[in-house]
């Protein structure tokens, strides 16, 4: 038990400066969560760093001492008495009587004493003083730090100089005075703010005054220039065979270019598990790098006999900035077995990675020039996905593009080479086909601009050779040359007005695009490297291919006819509304397919909307879709809803897509507080063709001034279509150590969870 | 009904010397896109060194999520979403437009069974994301007329102590 | 004050009643008392004398004012009170009511204040709350560093 009893008569630090709520000035008021019922007043002006300065840091400052009476040995020693007040710079100390020796430069408080200073409050029954070391002493002290709101009390407290402190039986909590939900005691804890964090022994973790965790030896950040030390454990337990989980992060702050994460993790039936990360910042850019272990998994040893249970997993990534516009970045990433990311690194996204991508390149841009090289490949990490459908590797792909004005002319040029190649044994036909592939489309056109509006004509040869090997239709190497013109036409009007005393600028953009694409109409003798039907965007209608990659290169003779109005507010300047609408009228049938799709007869497509609204800067509407004026119905549609409340407690997104006899999915995610202290969090995504549900999620969280703790039970679908499920849990101590576990997976499910998580303990 | 042809450049040319500064975190590609757009609008970015207002860059995220998904949990969507935090002062330190985040959303159908061309599709994706979140800055750019400049100026000035003379660069 | 140094006590004053009976002298309006360099000024004096010589000296002013130079080491005494006491017998001076004494920086502020000249010892009190008085004793001590550094090294400030 902490070595000062707490309801001793005097008052300690933190009851000192607590105050209810309603007694709190204004902006400290603000400042409070909403879940504290009271915070402390303001001691100078609150800087953790300069907690425990002391009188030392003012050595220079004259001591001014009073009292109700005094004795003053000229030279050797001041004794004064009664109702003693000493302050030196920004440092006070109060006590009953204190002794002054100016031979030896010390002073001695003692009686009941308090002592304040820049974001500091110190009470204790003795005190000593040097001025020649700035060593200052208190016993049986109890101590709040206003910055991390951090109180506590101490055998002896010691700040040995201008950057160390010492604490011996020491008790340490950000709960509030007679709150003793939970503390860390230690033997001895040493602070050091030069290096900015601190080290304990023998700690012990008590809850209720229940020891309830002891580390021998611990280290814990006290500025947020380091976070080595412990982030928060967390522990669940999972249906899908693995059961319970305790995961214990330890983040090591190493120098301040690198540090590592080690995450040891118990898994009941499979063993220990750990996970380790590093990340190294160099002169270049940043790289970090994941590793997963587990030597003896007993589960999957069960599942799959003969396996030795020893699953691994890699993730390396670098970026690198070299200056002059060239870049270079680096990702890899392999697992030992498919089932790894779903067995060990479950996340709370609602879907499973079925490849890994592994890419490295550098690639240089300028104003009007760029080019880029790299190798790509993936691992494919589902078996549901068949050979001819696996990715192609690219060993490697160079890109070259570049514009060049000339008076009012403007040619530009974008070229690829790219050597594709993948494991065709057990492969046939086109499928087989491994090779090289160049591509390069020169074109012509003539920007003309100005401030009403646009006209851009621009012709351009799309070229593309094939070389080859295992090329089942004959000679590997062949070509392909499609002419493309291009015609790009928009105005601007503009009309100002306003709406709820809001003045805003309203514009009309109609815009007229011809596209002419006289592409041979069987391309399906090319092998599909890359290739497939763009899937819908408003933006498309402004495009001259409906492929995306290089195999495919579509036939067109189109013309878009579109209208576009945004609403600016003249305050800000923000786009509160955009709609936009448009159609494309086919003057001829287009027959390229990839393999029979992508074709279609139609002599004027959909109606292709687009709506944004954000009428607030907290709400976000978007909805974007194909609607088919002849039959009435909708073939493509997307929407979303997000909203948050200004201080993010409330959190709301709505989401549904639409694919005609394809897709049909509803995504709807919320946070809600139902009371100051519990906020409710839930995510449900419903699949309406296959009428169930495939991914749920649902959470409690309930705070507490000093901790909180966050359950979130999830379901997600694996990739036997069954539906597993998993609980988390996560208990945070406000003030100790970074973030982590529950909380930063809850903010890949819902939007706007992490913003809310970091404002949740009243940091600004 | 009101509307006429648009006759005034989307950046006010108040806005000059503009120095656009992007941040180790911003891609390079954004960052060309607002200089292009800047000067499609008539405004010359100039260096910091000689720039009465600076326009900074400050932050760049980008998050890919899944939005959809199929029977087998492979993804069916991606919603892919770009935030940049920006920041606008003058060279006298005085702040036009506080730190404040734009952020652009796009989503894309996603087959699991042709990776390599998703692929090229998110790319280009990502390179229109980057011109509209281009597009937005300009916007937040449009109020900045010589009259509001001067009013957050003086506004500014009025409940801050005029800081001693800063001869440093922004 | 010092009694066995020979150096004369000059008294000069507007005004001056002597009795020499009791041995007691008066001095009123703006009395000016020297000794050596040694200075008291008040406006109103009274010399108390025995057989031996100069016994006490009570002064009062608004406020009375004693200053004494600086003497082996030890910076000069300025001080200041409603009325000031020098009493021979204990060699002790007595501020009463607004009493400060400043020396070399330090500064004693109280409402009764001794100064033993031969034991260099000043004890304060604050006194009951005299109204005019806070009740307390205040002081400012400079910090060694300033004091004629009697140890030698100059701390940087």
């Amino acid at each position: 038990a902490p070595a000062v009893s707490e309801d001793s008569t005097t008052p300690s630090a933190a009851e000192i400066d607590w105050r209810p709520r309603s007694e709190l000035p204004g902006e400290v008021r603000d400042r409070l969560p909403v879940f504290c019922d009271g915070g402390y007043l303001p001691s100078g002006t609150e800087s953790v760093g300069s907690a425990f300065t002391g009188p030392g840091a003012d050595a220079g400052e004259p001591l001014e001492a009073s009292g109700l009476s005094a004795r003053y040995e000229i030279d050797r020693e001041l004794y004064l008495q009664g109702d003693v007040r000493i302050r030196q710079g920004a440092f006070e100390v109060t006590g009953s009587e204190a002794r002054y020796d100016q031979q030896a430069g010390s002073v001695s408080v003692s009686g009941p004493l308090v002592s304040r200073g820049n974001g500091f409050l110190l009470t204790g029954e003795s005190a000593d003083y040097s001025l020649e070391s700035g060593r200052f002493d208190i016993n049986t002290a109890t101590f709040l730090l206003h910055g991390p709101e951090m109180r506590g009390s101490a055998g002896n407290l010691s700040r040995i100089s201008e950057n160390q402190v010492q604490i011996r039986d020491g008790l340490l909590t950000t709960c509030g005075p007679r709150q003793n939900d939970w503390a860390i005691v230690a033997s001895d804890i040493k602070l050091d703010r030069a290096e900015g964090f601190g080290t304990a022994r023998h700690v012990r973790l008590e809850v209720l005054d229940v020891p309830v965790f002891y580390w021998p030896w611990a280290s814990f950040p006290i500025d947020d220039r380091r976070k080595t030390g412990f982030l928060y454990p967390q522990f669940g337990s999972s249906s899908a065979g693995s059961g319970a989980f305790l995961a214990v992060p330890y983040y090591l702050n190493l120098a301040p270019h690198y540090d590592a994460t080690l995450t040891p993790q118990y898994i009941h039936g499979r063993g220990l598990f750990n996970e380790a990360e590093g990340r190294y910042l160099s002169r270049f850019g940043e790289s970090v790098l994941q590793v997963g272990y587990i030597n003896k998994d007993s589960d999957f040893r069960d599942e799959n006999p003969g396996e030795s249970g020893e699953r691994w997993a890699l993730d390396a990534s670098t970026r690198a900035r070299f200056g002059q516009g060239w870049t270079g970045y680096g990702d890899y990433s392999v697992v030992s077995d498919n089932d790894y990311l779903s067995d060990l690194n479950r996340t709370l996204e609602i879907n499973q990675a079925t490849h890994l991508r592994r890419r490295g390149g550098v690639r240089y841009r300028s104003a009007n020039q760029y080019f880029e090289t790299y190798l790509n490949d993936y691992q494919t990490i589902s078996e549901f996905i068949a050979d001819e459908d696996k990715p192609y590797a690219q060993l490697p792909e160079v890109l070259y593009g570049g514009t060049a004005e000339a008076g009012w002319l403007e040619a530009g040029l974008e070229s690829q080479y790219t050597w594709f190649y993948r494991d065709n044994d057990n492969l046939t036909g086109l499928d087989r086909a491994n090779g090289q592939r160049f591509r390069a489309v020169p074109e012509l056109a003539v920007p003309l601009r100005s401030l009403w509006g646009f006209s851009r004509p621009s012709v351009s040869v799309d070229y593309t050779r094939y070389e080859l090997e295992d090329y089942s239709l004959g000679d590997g190497s062949f070509d392909r040359t499609v002419p493309v013109a291009e015609w790009d036409n928009g105005l601007y009007f503009d009309r100002r007005s306003e709406l709820f005393g809001l003045p805003y600028n309203q514009s009309l953009e109609p815009r007229l695009y011809y596209a002419w694409a006289d592409a041979d109409a069987d391309q399906n003798d090319i092998p599909d490297f890359d290739t497939s039907i763009k899937s819908f965007r408003f933006d498309q209608l402004f495009e001259p291919d409906r492929f995306s990659g290089g195999d495919r290169v579509g036939d067109t003779n189109q013309l878009t006819v579109a209208l576009t109005s945004r609403f600016n507010d003249l305050v800000t300047g923000a786009e509160r509304a955009r709609v936009s609408i448009g159609q494309v009228q086919y003057f001829q049938d287009r027959e390229v397919t990839l393999f029979g799709a992508g074709g279609s007869t139609r002599s004027r497509s959909p109606l292709a909307g687009e709506l944004v609204l954000s009428p607030l800067d907290t709400l976000e509407i978007r909805s974007a879709g194909l609607w088919d004026p002849d039959t009435g119905e909708t073939e493509e549609g997307r929407s979303q809803l997000t909203f948050h409340s200004e201080d993010y407690r409330y959190l709301a997104s709505l989401g549904h897509t639409y694919s005609k006899d394809e897709l049909e999915q509803s995504d709807i995610a919320a946070v809600v507080p139902v009371s100051d202290r519990v906020s409710l969090i839930g995510r449900w995504v419903y699949d309406s063709d296959l009428d169930r549900t495939v991914g749920s999620l649902a959470g409690l969280e309930y705070n507490n001034c000093c901790w909180s703790v966050q359950v979130v039970h999830q379901n997600y679908l694996t990739d036997d279509q069954q539906l597993d499920t998993r609980l988390l849990f996560q208990i945070q101590l406000k003030g100790l150590g970074g973030s982590g576990g529950a909380s930063a997976r809850i903010s890949e499910a819902i939007y706007g969870f992490d913003e809310r998580e970091r404002r949740r303990f009243g940091t600004p | 009904c009101g509307f006429q042809l648009r006759g005034t450049s989307p950046v006010p040319a108040a806005l000059q010397p503009l120095a656009v500064k992007c941040g180790s975190q911003i891609p390079d590609t954004l960052c060309l896109s607002l200089k292009e757009q800047l000067e499609l609008g008539g405004i010359e970015t100039t260096e910091a060194t000689n720039a009465a207002y600076v326009l900074d860059l400050k932050s760049f995220s980008q998050d890919r999520r899944a939005s959809a998904i199929t029977v087998r949990a492979a993804a069916a969507e991606y919603t892919l979403t770009q935030a940049v935090r920006i920041e606008l002062i003058t060279d006298d330190r005085v702040p036009l437009i506080a730190d404040t985040e734009l952020s652009v959303r796009e989503s894309y159908r996603y087959d699991e069974t042709n990776i390599l061309a998703k692929q090229r599709e998110q790319d280009e994706l990502e390179q229109r994301m980057n011109d509209r979140l281009a597009q937005q800055i300009l916007f937040r750019l449009a109020p900045m007329t010589e009259a509001r400049i001067q009013a957050i100026r003086e506004d500014y000035r009025a409940n801050n102590p005029p800081a001693e003379p800063d001869a440093g660069q922004p | 004050f010092d009694m066995d140094s020979d150096q004369p006590i000059t008294v000069s004053a507007d005004s001056a009643r002597l009795d020499d009976s009791k041995g007691v002298a008066t001095y009123t309006g703006d009395v000016i008392l020297t000794q050596g360099k040694t200075r008291l000024t008040a406006e109103r004096v009274v010399l108390y004398r025995n057989d031996e010589g100069l016994k006490r000296i009570e002064a009062s002013g608004t406020p009375a004012h004693y200053t004494q130079p600086s003497r082996e080491g030890q910076g000069e005494t300025d001080a200041r009170a409603l009325n000031i006491t020098w009493s021979a017998t204990d060699r002790q001076l007595t501020f009463e009511r607004e009493a400060v004494i400043e020396q070399n920086g330090n500064l004693f502020r109280g409402d009764l204040i001794h100064y033993d000249t031969v034991r260099r010892v000043v004890t304060a009190e604050g006194g009951e709350d005299t109204g005019s008085g806070t009740g307390r004793v205040e002081m400012v001590i400079q910090p060694r560093s300033t004091r004629q550094g009697s140890d030698g090294s100059t701390e940087s400030q």
